[in-house]
């Protein structure tokens, strides 16, 4: 009606799967190929995380699990790019250790860095990547097509040609010096860094400053909660599509603070007419949202999650009360075109009590399924 | 006769539940959800520095004024139609939510407006349809010093 482009598709897509966890996870083997986990892993950089859940659950497993848990830190220092490939640099950081490196800017618009695995990737513009001489491939753009505006070059530094006076690597030492020799501002996260503390590692020669990520409580009282309990699979693939959006919905408006599922919450339907779906006003809990913010490794939100996990299970003593945690966490953004922005894990208890309508099904049941309580996953992948 | 039929199928239908319940959360089952029906804004009200020296706090009910004013210059009565919903107002922050197809109408009409004389605009910090990425932001700021 106003010549406004219309909105037919929407870019954004979520995929929703569930599916349930795994009865006994080895910690000295933590898996990597299965859903939830390789969802995890697949998300390098990531700058937020959250962990919601009930204020009894975290008052009987937080402390437990807070002392297992390694402490998380990150570095944000100003460097050039060819520090990297210098002498003490090179060898501990990328040669025998690990380290995720992240540089400002902003993806699709200015000359973004990453580091991983010992893989360098530059997100090029046109006129800088054809000055560099380095070979990379085309980006697609999201607009026009057969523009070739961007190019992302893929350096694997730990290969053995990678190495001082082989002609490969003067090429990208040469790159480094002439070209992409601009000083930008990288986080920096060192796998190894909590190991030797007392030997100057050397990232100190560039002053960084360095971070301790710990978690920020906020705990909102009295929350409204929906049905968590996932619909059957007999149901409908509308009413799962319902369920899956709602929910994510209302857990993200816990994590936000928001008054609106909170039940002494009286908002006029002229502001707001957001509603707890299936709420029941006697049943309200208290929530604890924990939020870590800074460069965070997958491998620490994957241990996280397992400690989280392996207590889960083992809590016949909350059968009756909602048992659940969910786990949210948010990626920057290293390309312009679209791939994975975050994604949330809601893990249930199977709680009996949650489904009123087979309660006499249920109820001769009872003593086997507390025996062996299975615990479920619904696990949000974001796409922006 | 009727009724002994009825009965039966009630058993089946029972009978069936019964079967389908043990099985109902260890299956697994996935969909992907395209066109999600909300976007979610996170809003800032700008207030020229002239007139204050600090950001004084929005509260809900000035920021609709904005907002319908704002929407009623650009749209005229059919702007004022655009449902909005107040998730949360905190300090000059806002969250809010509208319809996926009003998204471009509400943005324009933002984009456009000053109100009391050119002392407050509007300023769009975040915008998507997943409510986690839009209060969670890009991370951007870790970056500054």
């Amino acid at each position: 009606m106003f010549g406004f482009p219309e909105l037919k598709t929407s870019s954004s897509r979520a995929n929703v799967s569930t599916g349930s966890l795994a009865k006994y996870v080895d910690p000295q083997q933590p898996p990597s190929k299965k859903k939830p986990y390789s969802v995890i892993l697949n998300q390098p950089f990531n700058h937020t995380v959250q962990l919601q859940l009930p204020e009894a659950l975290y008052d009987s497993i937080w402390s437990d699990v807070a002392d297992k848990l390694p402490s998380v830190q990150y570095s944000r220092v100003i460097m050039p790019l060819s520090t990297l490939l210098e002498g003490e640099f090179f060898n501990l950081y990328i040669k025998t250790g690990n380290i995720l490196m992240l540089s400002e800017g902003r993806p699709g618009i200015d000359d973004k860095y990453s580091l991983k695995d010992g893989v360098l990737r530059l997100d090029l513009a046109k006129e800088i990547y054809e000055r560099c001489g380095l070979v990379g491939k085309v980006i697609q753009g999201g607009g026009r097509k057969h523009v070739k505006s961007r190019y992302a070059v893929e350096i694997n530094l730990r290969l053995p040609s990678m190495l001082h006076g082989k002609k490969g690597f003067e090429r990208i030492v040469w790159a480094f010096k002439n070209v992409l020799n601009s000083s930008r501002t990288w986080l920096f996260h060192d796998f190894e860094a909590a190991l030797d503390s007392k030997v100057e590692r050397p990232i100190a020669k560039h002053y960084p400053v360095t971070h301790i990520c710990s978690p920020h409580l906020a705990t909102s009282q009295a929350v409204l909660v929906p049905n968590l309990a996932h619909p059957h699979c007999t149901s409908s693939h509308d009413e799962f599509e319902h369920w899956s959006l709602e929910t994510y919905e209302w857990l993200s408006l816990v994590a936000g603070g928001s008054p609106r599922v909170l039940r002494e919450d009286t908002v006029d339907p002229f502001l707001s007419r957001y509603q707890v779906p299936d709420a029941n006003a006697e049943k309200s809990l208290n929530l604890v949202t924990l939020t870590w913010v800074g460069l965070i490794p997958a491998s620490w939100i994957r241990a996280l999650f397992m400690l989280l996990s392996a207590k889960f299970p083992r809590l016949e003593s909350h059968v009756g009360v909602h048992c659940f945690f969910a786990l949210s966490d948010y990626a920057f953004k290293t390309a312009s075109n679209s791939e994975m922005g975050g994604y949330t894990i809601l893990c249930l208890a199977d709680d009996p009590d949650s489904n009123g309508a087979d309660a006499d099904i249920v109820e001769t049941q009872a003593s086997k399924t507390t025996s062996h309580l299975e615990s479920c996953y619904i696990l949000w992948e974001l796409m922006a | 006769m009727a009724s002994n039929h009825s009965e039966t199928t009630a058993a089946e239908v029972n009978n069936g539940a019964e079967t389908t319940k043990p099985t109902s959360h260890s299956s697994s089952r996935s969909l992907t959800i395209r066109n999600p029906p909300y976007t979610y804004l996170h809003l800032i009200l700008l207030t020229s520095t002239l007139s204050s020296s600090s950001q004084p706090p929005v509260d809900i009910l000035t920021a609709r004024t904005y907002l319908t004013s704002a929407l009623s210059q650009y749209l005229g009565l059919t702007g004022t139609a655009i449902p909005i919903d107040f998730l949360k107002v905190e300090g000059g922050s806002l969250w809010i939510r509208v319809p996926r197809e009003d998204e471009v109408a509400l943005v324009g009409a933002l984009s456009q407006w000053v109100g009391k004389d050119g002392d407050v605009s509007w300023r769009v910090k975040a915008k998507g349809e997943w409510l986690g990425s839009v209060v969670a932001g890009n991370g951007d700021h870790l970056f500054e010093p």
